[in-house]
């Protein structure tokens, strides 16, 4: 029944999703390990389907850093930004 | 984007409140992030509806760049006896 109503909204399918991160303001996080997600960009829709595990901000800016690999100061900044959320 | 929205509601999906902001990271390409979106849920199908604007954020192309520097530097080092 989703699944139809999805097709209607013409989504597409995004490719290479590694880690889908949604931040709380109770300062939890969930987060979607490798989900299916799929998109209109034109209508700011985006579909996320998978199961999201709870974890702590540190652990997932963590995850996010380690896939980063090396870092610059440039990607610093941004996560300083974001951390300053918390 | 309106009209998504209302299919979306018809479709018995709740509200997530209380939500800061998502980020979408992809490998090899640009990571989408939101602040203060609007996300929905299907409890029963655990699919997750985001609504907003997204920012895109290129944190791997930038990363590129940093690689191959290193890259290269390795490669002259290598060549030095």
């Amino acid at each position: 029944k989703l699944a139809s109503t999805l097709k209607q909204l013409n989504v597409q399918a995004i490719p290479d999703v590694d880690t889908i991160n949604i931040f709380k303001n109770d300062g939890k996080v969930l987060g979607f390990n490798a989900p299916r997600l799929s998109a209109n960009l034109e209508a700011n829709t985006f579909v996320i389907a998978g199961k999201p595990s709870e974890k702590s901000p540190e652990q997932a800016l963590t995850e996010m850093i380690s896939q980063m690999g090396s870092f610059g100061p440039e990607s610093l900044s941004q996560l300083a930004k974001m951390a300053g959320g918390f | 984007e309106r009209k998504a929205r209302k299919a979306m509601q018809k479709k018995g999906l709740e509200q997530v409140t209380g939500i800061n902001s998502v980020t979408i990271i992809r490998k090899n390409a640009p990571m989408f992030s939101f602040s203060s979106p609007d996300v929905y849920r299907n409890a029963t199908s655990d699919t997750w509806i985001v609504f907003g604007e997204p920012r895109i954020d290129n944190l791997g192309k930038m990363m590129r760049p940093r690689a191959q520097q290193s890259a290269r530097a390795s490669a002259s080092a290598a060549q030095v006896p």
